[in-house]
């Protein structure tokens, strides 16, 4: 879940994942993976330490 | 390999010890009111197994304590009608003390680690089973332009020009 506070009511609201739809929605689904950029990213070695 | 290791936070430890973790770290003079509300938000999310949250540590012990976390949920983003499977990108929080830094030991700031792991898992869960995105909400909008600029270099993109939720395309 993803909040955002209000400064003024020192309050959280939740906020939801966002319905597209149109020219937004295409260009999304359309958008090319930037496969040289995560294969960069999964070359990394991290030390994760699993339960 | 920097010397930082992962570890993820059980759902029983966030319930047990979410306001010492929450007091453990050190916040942003402006900001902190907002910082630790959502961070303990996160925690009683995390004890209800909405989320899971990963602690960043120095095993190397330079550093001491939590360097930061990241809180990583899965979701669904709708285009036009088509219901795609994403991660997200719930919290990613960095101690004030160590932001912006790059400890030689380290290599890399905090904050790249944490998407870099963000990333990995992303890409694992996609693999095993099934999520098209990574996307995440930046704390402040475009307003906050040092962060945005940060998550534009690791690819992730604008869904729409309100500005708001960003996304990084899997497979």
């Amino acid at each position: 879940m993803v909040y955002t506070y209000d400064d003024k009511t020192k309050k959280l609201k939740s906020v939801s994942v966002p319905r597209l739809r149109g020219e937004d929605a295409i260009r999304i689904q359309s958008a090319k993976v930037p496969k040289a950029f995560l294969k960069k990213v999964m070359d990394i070695k991290l030390n994760i330490e699993r339960a | 390999m920097s010397s930082c290791i992962f570890k993820l936070l059980t759902a029983s430890s966030c319930k047990k010890s979410k306001k010492m973790i929450v007091d453990s770290f050190s916040y942003h003079p402006d900001r902190g009111d907002k910082e630790k509300a959502i961070l303990l938000q996160t925690l009683c999310d995390a004890s209800l197994e909405n989320t899971r949250v990963t602690k960043i540590t120095d095993s190397s012990k330079k550093i001491k304590g939590t360097l930061g976390l990241v809180a990583l949920s899965v979701g669904k983003l709708e285009l036009n009608d088509k219901s795609l499977p994403a991660v997200i990108i719930d919290y990613l929080f960095v101690d004030n003390k160590h932001r912006n830094e790059v400890y030689e030991h380290i290599g890399e700031k905090v904050s790249t680690l944490l998407l870099y792991y963000a990333i990995q898992t992303a890409q694992e869960i996609s693999q095993l089973a099934g999520a098209r995105y990574l996307i995440l909400r930046p704390d402040g909008g475009k307003e906050h332009k040092s962060l945005v600029a940060f998550y534009e270099s690791m690819n992730f993109r604008y869904m729409t020009d309100k500005h708001e939720w960003m996304y990084l395309k899997l497979n």
